[in-house]
Parts: C-alpha cells; structure tokens; sequence
C-alpha cells in the first residue's frame, strides 16, 4: 500500500521493503495530479511517458539488487523556466509557448541519475517575472490552502505542486524570492542556494547575477537531500564553484553555566518593522523563542541598508533582464508573429512584430525599465548606483555575519493574498519581495519554512539566512525549527 | 519626470512596439518605479565601489571542441526555425 505524507527516506524504505514499486509510486502520484490539478493548476505539461519510462528504469535495478540511489524513485516536477530534454519549456509565456528543450539542465541530469521521476513542468510567472504566478501566460496558479489566493511567485506552480501532495519535490528559480516567498505562502520548504552553488545551465536567464536553481519539498529533510544533488561545480556554468560544504563546523551544544548553547541568531530589526503584518511577526518571533529556550543565543542586528534593498533589485533585475531578453527575436525558435509579418518589411520590423506580440506586459514593463536604467544618460544614475548600494548591502551581512551564525527573518510581510488584488498595481506586487532580494544581492544561502498559521489558517514562512555556502548550517538550525514547532 | 517621447524611446530601443494606450499606462507605472528608486539617492556610496555580483574572479575556460548531437536533437533544432531553405535559417534580407 502506499501511504500519503511520504518522504524521501519512506519512499526509499518501501522500495526496498518491496511495498510498491516505482511503477506504482508515479501512477499514484500521476492520478493526484489528475484529480487535484484542475482546480490548482500547478501543472503546465504532465510528462506521463518519461515519468513511467524513469519509473521501470528504477524497477529493473532493484530487480538486480543494485543500490537505490539518492532519489530513487522519487515523483517530482520542474519549473517551466529549467530546460528537460523532449519537453516543452515555456517560461510561461507565449514567446516559448511552442518551444522544446533540445538539451536538460545540469540540475535535472543529476537529479535524473539519481533515480528522480520527473511528472511534468509547473507553472510560473512569465519568464520568472512577478510575485504571485498571476502573470504566466497560461493563467493562474491557485494556492492549494485556499483556491481564492495566489500561491506567490515566480515558482508557484512548483511550490503548490508540494502543497497539495501531487509530488515530492520541485525544482525552482529564485532570482529575488521566487522559491522562498512562495514556499512561505504555501507552508513548504524552500532553499534558494548560495550564489555559484547549483549550476544555472538550462535555466532560462533573467538575471544572471541573481539567479539559483533550488529545492522545494515538504520538509527540511528532503530540501537536503535534493541540494546535496544538484550542487557542485559544472564545466557549463563558469560561475559555479566547487566547493566543500563544511560540516564539521556545526556547533556541538557547549555547556555554558549550564545550558547547552549553539547558534547565535541574529534578529535584524529592519526586518520587524513597519508593513510587517502583526501575525506573521508573531508567529516568527515566537519559533525564534522557542530556539532561545532550546540554547540558541538570540541577538538582535541591524541592516541599515535593507531599506534599499528593493529598489536597488529592481534597476539591477530589469536591467539583467532587458539584456537577456534581448536574445527572443522569433527566428531560430519562439513566437513568430504571422500576421504581421506579411506587412513588415525588414528583419527588424520582424522582430518588433515578434517581440510585441510574444511578451505580456510585466514582461514588456521590465525589458522598458531595464533599458531605461542602461541607456545613456541614465546609466550612472541607475545601474551604476544601484551597484554601488549592493556593495552597501552586502557589507550590512558581512558584519552581521561576524557578531551572528544565521539570521532569521520573516520570508515575506504577508500571508498569500487573494488572485487579482496586486495585479494592477506593480510596485505593491514588488513589495512581497522586500525580505527576499537582498539575499539574491549579496549572493547568500536562505531557506524558507513554514512557521505557523495565520488566523485565516494561511501559512507563515520564516527565513534563515547564512553567509555563503553555509547550506549545511542553516538546514541544521531549519531543522531544530522543525523540532520546536512540533512540541 | 519620464516623458511619453522617453516612453517611446526606449521602446524603440527595447524593439518593443506598444500602442498609444499601453504607452500612457507604462509612463504611469515608469513614474511610479522610478521615484521608489529615488530612494538609493539617500545612500551615502561614496566609500564604495559597484559591486557586479559574484566574487569569483577565476576565468574558467573549457575546449572549445565540436560536439556531436543526435539527429533527433538536430531536427527538433531545425524544426524550431521560422523559416527555412533545406538546413539553413532564412530571414529577411540585412544589407540593401
């Protein structure tokens, strides 16, 4: 029989137990998904054959009694901005509505070899654009605890994928809160890696200075294991590093005056302010106690330049983003616009036509306010200053980093709101990000995690940020969070 | 203040074509960004110097070697074009 509420280590521990196979595992996981994602929505392609197909692999070899590898016969999905040879990649938009993938991302190769069932592509903002997946071109996704909200963005379609149980893990994108403020807004786990860490070949750019390709799952656990996967460096991806991640280094409980001490906590106060909605501050303070009492050192930090931190991410995004984009012009692959292409008259004509009518419009805000901020005149004004307050910004987390182990932070000032209520308004659809881009300038490791309900049972995430390629301290300190809240 | 001419500038730039309508509601929402962006004009960055993300300044190089893909992936390559003659991509003439 298979049991609902499955882990990684369940999964495994029934295969090997000879409870089901895989066969059986992405059949069950492929009727969820049948029955749930109509009214979720999390799901852009079911990819029924390739799942199946990796399903009988898995089974052949625990025939043979060959190791189970690290994800054996684990259900997933993958955003629709990270590239899966035979599929389709969209990117949520209607540029790439017809566009296959003729190559997988690194990320997705190592999670395949290790023994990974992919079920298909999840839902995004257009181009990883956007705070609430309200903007893919292919229509909403809903928030699996409550279908008349958004279940945040870019990477809602993966995060209410885990949500709802239609699989085990996703891999996301976070360029500025895109895995963790949605995960906070549908109580899963979500880690946005250190900068360099996970390889970003075949991942569709936004911006590349910001991005990483990361793990969602439903508890802390299999977010580890998941990262364990896909890190490293990869020959594709000139900015990845190869690196150990420590860890030795992990506080083994002193006895201080007879408490077990561990890590020190910094609570940066610019993160409690103004905006912050009073439950969520609550909730997140209230796990912080309950790490106190459990020996953690709680001290309290300052950021002076968090207030920057959002404007200084929107010149720097869009900018990358009008750069990246630029590459969609309908000729080698993408949308063609066939109407008015009969009228134009020359290739660049062509490429209006194509790029006007392929691209929404948060799409077209960004690619316009990204050139803005690089064209002459304007240059030194946005982009150079804005990279000169990143430099700021980053320095704020190197001194925290020297008083402090790991900060914990909201993941984003509000629970999930409901469809439709930023969608006109861009700079307060921006603001759910205000907790999250910072992280994405200085290039750190953070995780999401859910903390608690609201009153209107909506989940509250909490963040734990770290210095770079401190994965392995912060899914420690997630997991004695996970400990605390359950008692 | 962003002008609507601006407005238009830079959509030329960006090979975008908006409408009349779209490009008075992205004047608006141009306005309204950047003035929150204002607000890095209050950061003392006289100290610092622009900060292009990564601290990695190794030069990683690989061969640059032919690969050879399947003629499957080729196709779905070739397949992909908006137009084409035999193998070759063909567009719209360049020079006149």
């Amino acid at each position: 029989m298979i049991k609902d509420n499955f882990t990684i280590k369940k999964i495994q521990e029934g295969l090997k137990c000879k409870d089901f196979s895989a066969v059986e595992l992405a059949k069950k996981y492929l009727k969820v998904i049948e029955e749930k994602d109509k009214d979720i929505h999390a799901f852009l392609e079911v990819s029924e054959n390739m799942a199946l197909k990796q399903a009988q692999e898995v089974d052949e070899k625990i025939a043979k009694q060959e190791k189970l590898t690290l994800l054996a016969g684990v259900p997933c999905s993958v955003k629709d901005a990270i590239m899966v040879e035979g599929l389709k990649c969209t990117a949520g938009s209607k540029m790439l509505k017809n566009y296959k993938a003729v190559y997988s991302a690194t990320s997705v190769k190592k999670i395949v070899e290790q023994g990974a069932l992919i079920l298909g592509k999840t839902n995004l903002d257009e181009f990883a654009m956007g705070s609430s997946t309200e903007h893919s071109a292919f229509g909403p996704t809903k928030n699996p605890w409550d279908l008349t909200r958004v279940p945040g963005g870019t990477s809602g379609g993966s995060v209410a994928s885990v949500s709802a149980g239609e699989n085990i893990f996703s891999l996301g994108s976070d360029t500025g809160g895109s895995i963790r403020q949605p995960a906070s807004f549908c109580g899963v786990v979500g880690l946005k890696p250190t900068y360099g860490a996970v390889s970003r070949y075949g991942l569709i750019a936004h911006g590349s200075s910001l991005e990483q390709i990361g793990a969602i799952a439903n508890n802390v656990e299999d977010c580890q294991t998941v990262f364990n996967t896909i890190k490293g460096k990869d020959e594709k991806d000139a900015t990845s590093v190869a690196l150990s991640f420590p860890t030795t280094n992990l506080p083994t409980g002193r006895q201080v005056a007879g408490r077990t001490t561990n890590y020190k906590i910094g609570i940066p106060r610019e993160y409690f302010g103004e905006g912050l909605d009073e439950e969520v501050k609550e909730s997140v303070l209230k796990a912080v106690k309950g790490l106190e009492e459990q020996g953690c050192q709680v001290k309290e930090v300052s950021l002076p330049h968090a207030v920057y931190a959002l404007a200084c991410y929107y010149i720097i995004s869009t900018s990358e983003a009008s750069a990246n984009l630029a590459r969609y012009d309908g000729v080698r692959y993408g949308h063609r616009a066939k109407s008015q292409k009969q009228k134009a008259n020359s290739l660049l004509e062509d490429y209006i036509a194509d790029r006007s009518e392929g691209f929404g419009s948060e799409v077209k805000r960004r690619i316009i306010l990204g050139t803005f901020c690089l064209s002459s005149g304007y240059y030194d004004a946005y982009y150079q200053k804005a990279q000169k307050v990143r430099e700021l910004i980053k320095q704020d987390f190197a001194l925290a980093f020297e008083k402090v182990d790991l900060l914990i932070t909201p993941t984003s000032p509000f629970c999930a709101f409901k469809l439709g209520e930023k969608l006109d308004d861009p700079l307060q659809m921006y603001l759910a990000d205000i907790y999250t881009v910072s992280i994405n300038l200085a290039g750190l490791p953070a995780l999401s995690m859910p903390c608690g309900l609201n009153k209107e049972k909506l989940p509250i995430g909490l963040q734990i940020i770290g210095p770079h390629f401190t994965e392995n301290k912060i899914f420690d300190l997630a997991k004695k969070t996970e400990i605390t809240l359950e008692k | 203040m962003i002008s609507k001419e601006d407005v238009k500038k830079i959509t030329d730039l960006a090979r975008l074509r908006l409408s009349e309508e779209e490009i008075a509601k992205m004047q608006k929402d141009l306005a309204e960004i950047l003035e929150y962006t204002n607000l890095l004009n209050k950061a003392d960055v006289s100290l610092v110097k622009a900060s292009f993300g990564s601290k990695n300044k190794e030069n990683f190089l690989r061969p640059d070697k032919v690969q050879s893909i399947s003629e499957g992936t080729r196709q779905d390559i070739l397949g992909q074009f908006s137009e084409k003659q035999g193998d070759y991509l063909k567009v719209k003439k360049i020079l006149t």
